[in-house]
Parts: structure tokens; C-alpha cells; sequence
């Protein structure tokens, strides 16, 4: 034990004086809030500016105005069809509406753009709109019930439970980032450890004192789970804070269903430790053989391309089946994703936990075994 | 006492993709030192010394034969050996983000010296060192000699019984090349076995009591200096050398 804690101190030591790699290691949580705050802003933004700018060569009456005001439109008005067709060819309008001689309304919109789309969309509406309300004033006026009328059928709208694809965004990318916090801590830790300390020949000055391989990795091992622990806490408490800020300031994402309470936290606090034990030992594991700083940075870019898999299951909107909570790196992603939109299961949380010290100790024990001083030092 | 009994090493050799081939650093090694003794390895590059002294280290297993230290061996005592000894060589690195102080506090940590004990070791080897001027300094900002002196001051902390110094003066200037024999021979005072490996044959057959001569993984000779000489009717060890290599040649 004395060893190890020796070893976990020397390691810890060496990247925290590092100021290089140290601050790079904190500067990749601190990407998250940024993220996080880049597409609230760009989600809201793009709600605000969701008014349009329409033509029309006719005068609006108070209802009119009314309903126009309610599907995001605005209205300029102009003295003639070709004073319209010029202001749309200079980009100052989306579209107009020629009100014909024969009292016909006329849409003009570019339907292959997808603002035309929504224009033609929100006129329809406006004339739609209208007519009901015309419609409506008709059969007052020919004293028919309006209500029996214009009900021939009843409907309700219910929402149904399922995916949320702004908060399945938004869970995507932070709960990535951290993950790849992770990664970036945990192969950056494990390269200095095995790596350039074998470049350095610092390596084998350690391997002629009397400690054990065992020790010695075990030491390194643990070191490397510290600082992505320390990487993926900076993470999440900064995910949380954001989160917590994005729901409050920002009006689109005001309806957030997402679930802040102590348990969810905690929970997500065991996922990050859980991913630290995985994914450190997987670090070690890939780069303890390799002879150089630069192979061993090659070697573990894997991990990298790895961890944004889960982000693209999720974009896709794959299905989630039980048995995906035994894929290590994936299963992280998607249990903080769980946790925080209010789903934890105890299965999917143990089936996470048991796999991963599974596979924790199955590499671990591998290291163990393959690795002897003479192969590491000077090859076979 | 350490004894080499029989001892080679053989490796493989990848020459494409399909083909090995293997072959032998050292071949059939034996000799034996004594507390208190230097024994000086002499050899061109290439020769096996460097792989003979990192099996006496522990960093390598022998093929064949076995190393036997104060009648343990690496197989099945390898910690209570490494105690017994410091192994300094031209590619054994110190840590340059630490200082020399923090570095011979982590070595003592390592070989279990206990705290107090560690801490007057520490005080009597930066005296001997003279290394108050930069015991607080990163190893990174020490000048050639005082990393030196930092690299002989980590072998010390936990009083070995032998040393096993690899090329430890190759490419040193005479000034910090001096420190490493100055220290030998206070170390050969105090009763300490010194396995001794140069490519300088002068300096070898100033400080060594014995000389063990190898070439192509062999021993060709293991006598005391004069008697080299004697033998081979030269008055210096490099012309020992190519009498014996000719001689062995015949």
C-alpha cells in the first residue's frame, strides 16, 4: 500500500506541476458551460427572430391585424403587386400577398427555402384564420348556430411522453463533453505515467527500486482515476450551474423538464467516478506499452472518437435497449442522460456498475500480467 | 556477496517480416564480488556489459544460469535484492519537475527507510554532496555537475551494500567524472561492493581491484590489472584488450 501511495503522489505531483497539461485539463470542462450557453443563445435567438416580413397591396382591418399578430408575421404595405415583387427581389420581404380584383388572395413564396416554407405556413394560417372568422360572421348573419356549425367533430391535443429533442440536445452534449473530460484527463494522466516517463528513462531509475509492478501500475492506475474524477467533477458541477442558468434566462428553454434534485446528483457523481475507474484504466491500458509520448497520444485518440458515438446513437434517436447499458463509454453517456431527465433505474445504474468493474478488473489484471519491466523497457 | 553463475542472455531479432533470429548479449558468464571489492567491466560498445549490469539490477532476466546476491535471487527475492543495491547508469533519468531534496525523499519512501532515519541520511548526504545551494531547485535548472551529484546522492539514501555503476562517467566533463571515482573510492572504504562498467580502460585500472574483460558476450579475461598486463606483455589495459582479441582470434 505504501508503494502505490507513493506512487500516486509522485504521479499526481508531475501533472500538477505540468502547468501545460494542468490547465488544459481544467480548460476542457470549462467548454461545457460555453457550449451549453452557445446553443441556449442560438435556440433563443432563433425563436426571436422566428417573425417574418410580408408584402401586401391591401389595407388590414382590425381582426386581420389580430390574427397576424398570433402566426409570426409582420406586414408591410405596398401600392402595387410589382412595388412587392421589387422589395422581395431586394431580400427586404420573405413573401407577399396580391389581393386580386375578383377579391381572390394570391400567395407569393419561395416554398424551397425552409423560411418560405414556414411563411407560406404562417400566411396560410392568417387567411385560414380569417376566413373562419368571416365564415363565422356569415352564419351569425344568417342567424344558424355557430358553435353546432363549425364543431362538427371534437379533438384534444395530449403530450405524450417521450423524447424531448431539445433537452435530449442539450443532455447530449454536455453529458459527451464530460465523458470526453474524462478521456482527455485519463490519456493525458496515463501518457505522462507510462510513456514519457519511459522516454525520459525516469522509467527505468523506478524499475530498479523495490517496488512491484503490481504496485507500480496500481499507483499510476489510481493517479489517472483522480485527475478524470477531478476533470468530470469540474464538468458536471459546471453542466449543472449551466443548466440551472439556461432554464432561467432563456425563454425557449423555460419549459426544461429536467430533474435537479439530490438524488439525480448524486447518482451522476457515482456515473462520473464509475467512468473515471473504466475509462483510466482503458487509458493505461493503451498507453503502458507504448514507446513515446507521441505513439501514445496516437494510440489513445481512440478513446476520443469513441466517446462522441453515444452522441450520435443519440442525434439518430436510436432506440435504447437494456443490454446498451453494458457498452462501456456509452452506457456513461446515457445514464447521465437518464439521470437528469428523471429516468433512473436501479437495473440499468447496477447493470453499469457491475460491467464496468468487470472490465476495470479484467485490464487491470491483463496489465498486470503482460507487463514485465524488460519487455516495457527494451523490448522483446 | 554477488555471484554470476553460468549466466547468458539471448534475444530475438525481427529481420522481416517473417524471419527471427536470435542471438546471445552475454554467453556463459561467471564470476563472483566481494563486499568491499571493485570490479571493473571493460569492453568495447556493443560487448554485453550493459545487458550483464541490468540483470545484476534486476531490469533484466537472464536466459540462462542464475545471479545470485547475498544468496537470493531476482526470481523469487527481487525487493529484498533491489534494497541491497543502487544501479546508475547513463540512461537512469531523474524526475525534473521535482527537486533534489523531494527526489531523495521519494527514493527513501521507496525503499522503506523510515522517516527520522531518512531524514539525518538526507542531511549527511547533501553535506557530502555540498548540495545546500540547490537542494530546493528543480532538477531541470541544475547544471551537468549538480545532476550528477543529485543522481550519486539518490543511490545513497538507502545505504546499499552494492553498487552497479553503468558508463557512469561517459560524456561527463573530468570534473563531474571525478565525483563519480571520488565516490567509488569512499564507497570501497566503507566496505561496499562496486561493479564498475566503462569503456575507459585507464580510469578502470586506476580504481578497479579486479578487471573482467568481455567481447562479443564473452569473458575474455578476469584477473587483477597487473596481471592482464603481465599476461599479455603490454603496459597499458587498452593494448591488453587487442592482445587478447588477437590472441583469441589464433
Amino acid at each position: 500500500m505504501r508503494e502505490i501511495i507513493i506512487t500516486i503522489k509522485k504521479e499526481l505531483r508531475s501533472i500538477l506541476r505540468d502547468k501545460k497539461t494542468f490547465v488544459t485539463l481544467l480548460l476542457f470542462p470549462l467548454l461545457i458551460p460555453v457550449m451549453i450557453f452557445l446553443y441556449a443563445y442560438m435556440y433563443d435567438s432563433e425563436m426571436e427572430n422566428d417573425t417574418y416580413l410580408i408584402g401586401i397591396d391591401y389595407s388590414l382591418n382590425q381582426t386581420e391585424r389580430e390574427i397576424l399578430s398570433e402566426v409570426n408575421l409582420k406586414v408591410k404595405n405596398y401600392a402595387s403587386k410589382n412595388k412587392m415583387i421589387k422589395a422581395y427581389d431586394k431580400g427586404d420581404i420573405f413573401g407577399y400577398i396580391h389581393l386580386k380584383e375578383d377579391g381572390k388572395y394570391v400567395i407569393y413564396v419561395n416554398e424551397n427555402s425552409s423560411d418560405g416554407m414556414k411563411v407560406k405556413g404562417y400566411m396560410l394560417s392568417y387567411l385560414e384564420g380569417y376566413n373562419t372568422y368571416l365564415s363565422k360572421l356569415y352564419l351569425i348573419g344568417e342567424d344558424i348556430d355557430v358553435e353546432k356549425a363549425t364543431k362538427q367533430i371534437e379533438y384534444d391535443v395530449v403530450n405524450l411522453e417521450g423524447d424531448n429533442f431539445l433537452l435530449n440536445l442539450m443532455f447530449t452534449i454536455a453529458f459527451t463533453y464530460i465523458v470526453m473530460s474524462i478521456v482527455i484527463a485519463t490519456t493525458n494522466m496515463a501518457t505522462n505515467a507510462t510513456a514519457v516517463e519511459r522516454e525520459n528513462g525516469t522509467l527505468e531509475t523506478i524499475l530498479t527500486f523495490p517496488v512491484s509492478s503490481k504496485n507500480l501500475i496500481l499507483g499510476k492506475y489510481i493517479a489517472t482515476v483522480i485527475m478524470g474524477f477531478l476533470s468530470a467533477f469540474i464538468g458536471l458541477v459546471l453542466t449543472i450551474i449551466s443548466l440551472f442558468v439556461v432554464v432561467q434566462n432563456f425563454s425557449f428553454f423555460k419549459d426544461l423538464a429536467y430533474k435537479l434534485e439530490v438524488g439525480s446528483i448524486f447518482v451522476s457523481f457515482v456515473v462520473i467516478f464509475i467512468s473515471s475507474l473504466f475509462i483510466a484504466g482503458l487509458s493505461i491500458m493503451l498507453t503502458i506499452f507504448t514507446k513515446s509520448y507521441k505513439e501514445a497520444q496516437s494510440v489513445s485518440s481512440v478513446l476520443n472518437i469513441l466517446t462522441i458515438i453515444p452522441m450520435m446513437i443519440s442525434l439518430i434517436g436510436i432506440s435504447i435497449q437494456k443490454w446498451f447499458y453494458l457498452i462501456p463509454i456509452f452506457n456513461y453517456t446515457q445514464m447521465l442522460m437518464d439521470v437528469f431527465s428523471g429516468n433512473i433505474n436501479g437495473e440499468a445504474i447496477l447493470m453499469m456498475v457491475l460491467s464496468s468493474v468487470f472490465y476495470v478488473f479484467f485490464i487491470l489484471n491483463f496489465i498486470i500480467k503482460k507487463y514485465h519491466s524488460e519487455e516495457v523497457l527494451f523490448g522483446k | 556477496m554477488i555471484c554470476v553463475d553460468d549466466v547468458s542472455k539471448k534475444f530475438e531479432k525481427k529481420i522481416s517480416k517473417k524471419e527471427t533470429i536470435s542471438f546471445y548479449a552475454d554467453r556463459n558468464l561467471s564470476f563472483c564480488l566481494k563486499e568491499g571489492q571493485i570490479l571493473g567491466i571493460l569492453g568495447p560498445n556493443g560487448a554485453g556489459k550493459t545487458t550483464l549490469l541490468r540483470m545484476l539490477s534486476g531490469l533484466m532476466m537472464p536466459s540462462e544460469g542464475k545471479i545470485l546476491i547475498d544468496g537470493m535471487s531476482y526470481l523469487d527475492k527481487s525487493r529484498e535484492i533491489k534494497k541491497e543495491i543502487a544501479f546508475l547508469s547513463g540512461s537512469t533519468k531523474l524526475y525534473k519537475d521535482i527537486s533534489p531534496l523531494e527526489l531523495l525523499e521519494m527514493c527513501g519512501e521507496y525503499y522503506g527507510v523510515e522517516k527520522d532515519e531518512l531524514e539525518g541520511r538526507i542531511h549527511d548526504i547533501v553535506k557530502r554532496f555540498q548540495m545546500e545551494d540547490f537542494l530546493y531547485q528543480r532538477i531541470e535548472n541544475l547544471s551537468t555537475g549538480q545532476y550528477q551529484r543529485v543522481s550519486i546522492a539518490r543511490c545513497l539514501v538507502h545505504n546499499p551494500k552494492y553498487y552497479i555503476f553503468d558508463e557512469a562517467t561517459s560524456g561527463l566533463d573530468v570534473i563531474s567524472s571525478q565525483i563519480i571515482i571520488d565516490f567509488i573510492k569512499e564507497e570501497k572504504k566503507r566496505g561496499k561492493g562496486i561493479i564498475y562498467s566503462t569503456h575507459y580502460m585507464e580510469e578502470a585500472s586506476s580504481i578497479c581491484d579486479d578487471i573482467l574483460m568481455i567481447h562479443h558476450g564473452e569473458i575474455m579475461i578476469l584477473d587483477k590489472a597487473k596481471n592482464i598486463l603481465k599476461k599479455t606483455s603490454t603496459d597499458n589495459l587498452r593494448d591488453a584488450f587487442f592482445a587478447l582479441v588477437s590472441m583469441e582470434e589464433k
